[in-house]
């Protein structure tokens, strides 16, 4: 068995470990444990080294002893899960927990993988917000919780399942649960529950409101989801048999038909009144029992896992203060856009009436909608200004849509609002804030002043930036080499990939020589010798290879939100990217950016156009670290005059960061996304084209508003960055 | 002459083509017709573009000469070119030429897959002057009176190298083409295919389930085309599920993460 000597494993730990300067006695120690290992295993402990000591030392230390004491137990094959294991331990409750977990191997981790039918949410959270986001056609997001609900935008779950002895069926009830809160959400249930609760708020109908829901959320989803339910239903129904709560056949079927009909019936709109029906609407004293205790709340009776999974929890605060958050900023959108399109001399007033909302100015949102009951029944919302109609753009008609299907109807205040901004100009809804500094401005040499767009007042405001370009302190780590060592597979595979695109093929006809021969040219040539002129000798075609003409500027938000596991995976995707850019030959810089306030907007070269990418350039991505904030408009309107200096075909602006724009003064909101869609406008009107990579848990409206459509791309996904943003750019420029 | 009218009548289309309107583009496209303006059709793939083409030609009764685009095509792909029979150098008309002559419809597909330069041949013809400059014939033809243009493409490419010039694009009348609403899908799939509307209706929900994923990295959801691939697969016996896997999620993606997630939705509905 060939072994590693104490000293080549104490070296490699050191390399691994650099810059940081470990305990001599601990690395000894360590040193001693591993060297009786083989070769092979004490190198595979060692290849974790990269991901748990950046996590934390101590937890290292303990990785190593327990791995090398237990390796015959862990195996080479599984050491790699059991470091995600405990890895995760450590996360959820420090190293204690990863040090329990460690202890025992056989016990904690072997037994655990082979018996295992336990989901974990984690596991699955990926493949659950794909298919949710398909479900549901928005961007619901999945989050672990120990109770299960949602507040319309996030679903919470358990973090794991283990009820049934088939992975399969927990996996099948996990999708179970998240489309069930799905449809709770699409049947607004919260709305529902506040208005019982509003009218009779003494919490007697709670119950109700809980069977009432169950039997219509169950009911779409048997509805829309058929399959599913197929399915689903066959497990859950035997499991709940199981748990004594079997809905004995018809009658609990009955039960739960009957108080659908009844709620759904016209003319039982107070809902108040939802527990007389069950007093009086014709249950025996034992149904209306079993009914009771089948729904209990929660608090008061404990219910069997399943059902009382499938019942969830409903927490109605949280659930609006969701709401209403949504709600401002659909509206401080929906406002700012319509201003725009209402001219500012619409003073006439209209005398029209019916379904229109009218405003002092003459402006009316006219909503015709031609079956509310059927959501999918498409609804046409008019613009109407001085009683003439006004197309409204695709991404503001999808707002109005959005808001109608929230309130019925486009709120006249929204309007008003809107005519107020578009009448007055300075007047704006209250989710716009203004800046309220007066700091002056000042330029030291390296600094570049820019104006800024005020959206409230349609119109620059002169010289409101300044950007200062400074340098980034370098610290040498072996960053570098541990990613392109960790990355070897991906970087082999890009540089093949961006070898291919190197150049652009063409066929140039009528040469003299060349790999084809040029039949046009020839027949030329035959029809001039027989009419007795001299033919051409150039009768071939040649395979030219074009030089690319690309130059693209990289702009890396180094803003406060990107610090830790986000900072690191933007950093390993320049390198990868470096790296495979220089295989293609097109010129490319690097800037990153962060600041705080109007007058310390900061620029970090990384590398520029013209640069060769050295060990330089990659100490300073190395560097690449967490500052302050994100107003991104003045570097896009640096490096927008950068490119504009250079002499090729096409010109690119990649930007990459991690959310919306924001400053310490009250840069934020409408007010930034606004300003930055300018800069990005002002980029495409000087031809350069402008792309933005957004890393972030979900999609948001603005991204489109901002970039425009097809401008962007969105990964929540941060570990899939450092493969994706080369192909991005591969895609970009094919 | 004769012989490329001979050629192009192969290319009337007798029977109607089936096609539902989406919204007004058959009114649209005929008042262009009315006054000699060129079509512009836009949409993602698979939505009816080719068939609502294949349409108009029959309303019409108009001959239709369909290129599709490549890398590769070159001005006389389009045009015609010189070719050596016996001794003889004998030009041949290109599918450009032909329609011009003969006034058929030329439908230029995915036409931002052509060289950019190849473009630029049709600008004389795309505007009010309708000619068609031959440099090797040293001919200039204005197109016959029934001659109409129409080129599609899809926006949806990420690709900056792959836009339409603006000189082009602002030639010709844009008729914009999406899915169409969920009523008019059902009913498309349901003729298309010849299944029930329920199967139908199935087919269509997955389809926009698979549109809401354009944001998760899936470049494109499933097209009308897919589902009535699927449709038809189903119908010859092949079991539902098995159908849409063959028929729309494996045509979608590579990315086993997304096509679990797609597997997921199949599930749910079927």
């Amino acid at each position: 068995m060939s072994m590693m000597s104490k000293a080549d494993i104490a070296d490699k730990f050191y390399s691994l470990t650099f810059p940081s300067y470990p305990n001599d006695w601990e690395v000894e120690e360590i040193c001693e444990e591993l060297s009786t290992l083989s070769r092979e295993s004490c190198e595979a402990l060692l290849s974790h080294i990269p991901s748990v000591w950046p996590v934390s030392h101590s937890l290292c230390f303990a990785y190593l002893k327990y791995g090398s004491g237990q390796f015959d137990t862990i195996t080479l094959e599984l050491l790699p899960e059991w470091v995600r294991w405990l890895l995760s331990r450590y996360e959820a409750g420090g190293l204690r927990e990863a040090e329990l977990f460690m202890a025992d191997a056989a016990v904690h981790f072997i037994e655990k993988l082979q018996s295992t039918s336990e989901v974990r949410l984690e596991e699955i959270t990926r493949l659950m917000s794909h298919y949710i986001h398909g479900v549901s056609g928005k961007g619901l997001v999945v989050e672990a919780d120990e109770k299960i609900w949602s507040d319309t935008e996030t679903i919470f779950l358990p973090p794991s399942i283990n009820i049934f002895s088939d992975k399969t069926d927990n996996m099948l009830l996990y999708k179970f649960l998240i489309s069930y809160q799905w449809s709770l959400i699409s049947l607004k249930s919260n709305q529902f529950i506040e208005d019982v609760i509003e009218q009779d708020p003494s919490g007697k109908n709670d119950v109700f409101i809980r069977g009432y829901l169950f039997c219509k959320g169950i009911n779409h989803i048997r509805k829309f989801l058929p399959g599913l339910w197929k399915r689903a239903a066959k497990v859950i129904v035997k499991q709940l048999k199981q748990e004594k709560i079997s809905p004995d056949g018809q009658e609990m079927e009955e039960l739960l038909q009957s108080i659908t009909e009844y709620m759904d019936s016209p003319g039982h709109e107070e809902k108040h009144l939802l527990h007389q029906f069950f007093l009086e609407g014709g249950l025996s004293q034992k149904e209306f029992e079993q009914f009771k205790k089948l729904f209990a709340v929660p608090d008061t009776v404990s219910l069997s896992p399943v059902f009382g999974m499938l019942l969830g929890h409903f927490n109605t605060s949280k659930t609006r203060k969701k709401i209403e958050q949504i709600r401002t900023e659909q509206k401080d959108r929906f406002v700012s856009m319509l201003s725009q399109k209402i001219p500012e001399s619409s003073g006439e007033r209209n005398d029209n009436s019916g379904n229109e909302l009218l405003s002092d100015d003459g402006v009316s949102v006219l909503t015709i909608s031609k079956a509310l009951e059927n959501p999918d029944q498409k609804k046409e919302i008019l613009l109407r200004i001085n009683n003439q109609n006004v197309v409204l753009p695709q991404e503001l008609l999808d707002i109005a849509l959005d808001i109608v299907n929230d309130f019925g109807r486009v709120p006249e205040a929204y309007i008003q609002a809107a005519v107020g901004i578009a009448g007055h100009g300075a007047k704006f809804g209250d989710g716009v804030h203004g800046l309220q500094d007066t700091e002056t401005v000042f330029s030291p040499e390296t600094a570049f002043v820019f104006d800024e767009w005020d959206c409230r007042r349609g119109g620059y405001r002169k010289d409101w930036c300044t950007l200062i370009e400074e340098e980034l302190p370098v610290q040498r780590s072996n960053f570098i080499e541990q990613t392109l060592g960790k990355y070897f597979g991906l970087r082999k595979q890009l540089q093949r990939q961006f070898e291919m695109m190197r150049t652009a093929h063409r066929f140039l006809g009528r040469q003299k020589d060349g790999d084809e021969l040029d039949l046009d040219a020839i027949t030329d040539a035959i029809g001039d010798r027989m009419a007795g002129k001299i033919a051409s000798d150039r009768l071939f075609i040649r395979l030219q290879r074009d030089e690319r003409s690309i130059a693209t500027l990289f702009l890396v938000d180094m803003s406060n939100s990107t610090s830790g596991w986000i900072g690191n995976m933007i950093k390993e995707s320049l390198v990868l990217l470096s790296e495979a850019m220089e295989t293609l030959g097109d010129q490319y810089g690097i800037y990153g950016f962060s600041g705080m306030k109007r007058s310390r907007c900061k620029l970090y070269p990384i590398k520029d156009l013209s640069e060769p990418y050295t060990t330089a350039v990659q100490d300073r991505i190395a560097a690449i670290g967490p500052k302050d904030y994100t107003r991104m408009a003045p570097p896009i309107r640096h490096l927008t005059n950068l490119l504009g200096k250079t002499d090729v075909k096409t010109r690119l602006l990649i930007s990459l960061s991690d959310g919306k724009p924001e400053d310490y003064d009250g840069y934020h909101g409408t007010y930034a996304i606004e300003d930055t869609k300018k800069a990005l406008l002002e980029a495409r009107g000087k031809g350069i084209t402008p792309f933005c990579i957004t890393i972030d848990k979900q999609a948001h409206d603005y991204l489109e508003h901002m970039y425009g459509q097809g401008n962007f791309c969105f990964i929540n996904n941060i570990e899939s960055l450092p493969s994706r943003m080369p192909q991005i750019y591969r895609n970009l420029t094919r | 002459m004769t012989r490329n009218l001979k050629k192009l009548t192969e290319h009337l289309i007798d029977e109607e083509p089936f096609y539902l309107e989406q919204k007004n583009e058959i009114d649209v496209a005929l008042a262009a017709n009315e006054h000699k303006l060129p079509l512009l059709l836009k949409g993602p793939t698979g939505c009816g573009k080719t068939r609502f083409m294949q349409y108009l030609a029959w309303r019409l009764r108009r001959p239709l000469v369909t290129v599709s685009c490549h890398d590769d095509l070159s001005t006389s792909d389009l045009i015609g070119r010189y070719l050596i029979k016996g001794n003889e150098a004998v030009w041949v008309d290109g599918p450009l030429t032909m329609a011009v002559k003969a006034g058929a419809i030329c439908y230029l597909d995915e036409i931002v897959e052509a060289r950019k330069d190849t473009t630029v041949v049709i600008h004389p013809l795309a505007d009010d002057r309708r000619e068609l400059p031959i440099e090797k014939l040293g001919v200039l033809y204005s197109a016959a009176e029934d001659f109409m243009l129409a080129v599609s493409y899809n926006p949806g490419y990420q690709s900056i190298l792959k836009d339409l010039k603006p000189s082009t694009r602002q030639r010709f009348v844009s008729l914009p083409f999406s899915y169409p609403d969920k009523e008019l899908e059902i009913r498309i799939v349901a003729e298309e295919a010849r299944i029930s509307s329920d199967l139908a209706s199935q087919l269509v929900v997955l389809g926009r389930m698979t549109r809401g994923l354009k944001e998760s990295g899936l470049p494109e959801g499933a097209s009308t085309r897919l589902l009535i691939q699927a449709a038809l697969l189903s119908k010859k016996g092949i079991e539902i599920i098995d159908a849409c896997r063959a028929g729309i999620t494996e045509s979608l993606t590579d990315d086993p993460e997304l096509l679990a997630a797609l597997d997921e939705m199949v599930l749910s509905i079927f």
